[in-house]
């Protein structure tokens, strides 16, 4: 009985539902300790800390809205820093094997030299990841966020400011 | 049993590749060595945004029918590609004009100034003459060229719908 508990456990922990994403850890690893690379893991819990104290100073109704739904963000991982040895090239293999994980592109912008890619990985209409990639001339940032967005929420995020 | 099982599976697959690259859209199709080139701006918005948009229930200060209208155009969109640049411009306009194949793209709309940017509306359109595959928008002029692909199954009586609402 014991066995099976400890097992199952294991099976949920260890899940696909949990699991980080490999790609953005590995990218992660590579780049974090380069000269000016700024990185920042943080937890959910410390999010939540965040959002509630600013919660307490929010204005209106949408910044309140905006705020809780930082409260879904269970991990944010950030990369960020200036002249990072990371290339065109580099992003665009990034992005196809965040595919092969799952993520499919939202959208990707490229003007003079910068570009940004926006990629989530959605299942039964719940955003469990974000990655938000910038690239504007050598300062590069990348954010990664493990949520459970729900549709709905966006929704009324967006119908609050269109309100405000 | 397991070599036709291979077969048809491989068949299959030709079938599903074979029939994603007969819906790439001009700008993939005519343009792809542009796409990572730096002198060029380039936008894509994938469908799958397209299809968050539709989910969204998005209040506006627009009329019921006209958020309506606007939706349902919107539920049949499944990508934009933009692909710009300000220099040579109207080499680039007249080379897109000479690439893209008359025979699969018909003209809309052109409208042609002689100091403003020549426009023109191209549609790859189904049979039955109600649907529209891919409009493309070309825009050639002194300082700016921009090609802009909408790729869905766009329905030319929504299109009518819509520009009834808003006439209205």
């Amino acid at each position: 009985m014991k066995n099976s508990l400890f097992l199952f456990l294991f099976l949920f922990i260890s899940s696909p539902f949990f699991a980080q994403v490999q790609t953005i850890d590995d990218f992660y690893a590579k780049h974090k300790r380069e000269g000016e690379a700024m990185s920042l893991n943080l937890p959910g819990f410390l999010i939540r800390l965040g959002a509630s104290i600013a919660s307490l100073e929010a204005e209106d109704e949408a910044e309140r809205v905006a705020l809780e739904i930082v409260k879904d963000v269970r991990r944010a991982k950030i990369l960020a820093g200036e002249n990072l040895r990371i290339g065109g090239s580099e992003i665009q293999q990034l992005v196809s094997d965040l595919a092969t994980e799952g993520f499919e592109e939202l959208m990707t912008v490229r003007s003079e030299g910068s570009t940004m890619n926006v990629i989530i990985r959605e299942r039964k209409d719940i955003i469990r990841s974000v990655v938000l990639i910038v690239n504007d001339n050598g300062d590069f940032t990348l954010i990664s966020l493990k949520t459970r967005l729900y549709l709905e929420d966006l929704t009324y995020l967006i119908n609050k400011s269109l309100e405000s | 049993m397991k070599k036709w099982s291979y077969l048809l599976l491989t068949a299959l697959f030709c079938a599903i590749t074979s029939l994603a690259s007969a819906q790439a859209d001009a700008i993939s199709k005519y343009f792809n060595q542009y796409l990572d080139d730096e002198r060029f701006t380039v936008v894509y918005i994938s469908p799958k945004m397209f299809q968050l948009i539709q989910k969204l229930d998005i209040d506006t200060d627009m009329e019921e029918e006209e958020v309506k209208a606007v939706m349902n155009m919107v539920e049949d969109l499944r990508g934009l590609r933009i692909l710009a640049s300000d220099v040579d411009s109207y080499a680039l306009y007249e080379e897109a004009i000479k690439k893209i194949d008359t025979k699969e793209y018909e003209i809309l709309m052109t409208v042609r100034s002689k100091q403003e940017s020549d426009v023109q509306f191209l549609v790859k359109d189904e049979n039955d003459g109600n649907t529209i595959n891919e409009l493309l928008m070309i825009v050639g002029g002194k300082d700016n060229f921009v090609l802009m692909s909408f790729v869905g199954k766009i329905n030319l009586n929504k299109v009518s719908d819509l520009s009834k609402t808003f006439s209205n």
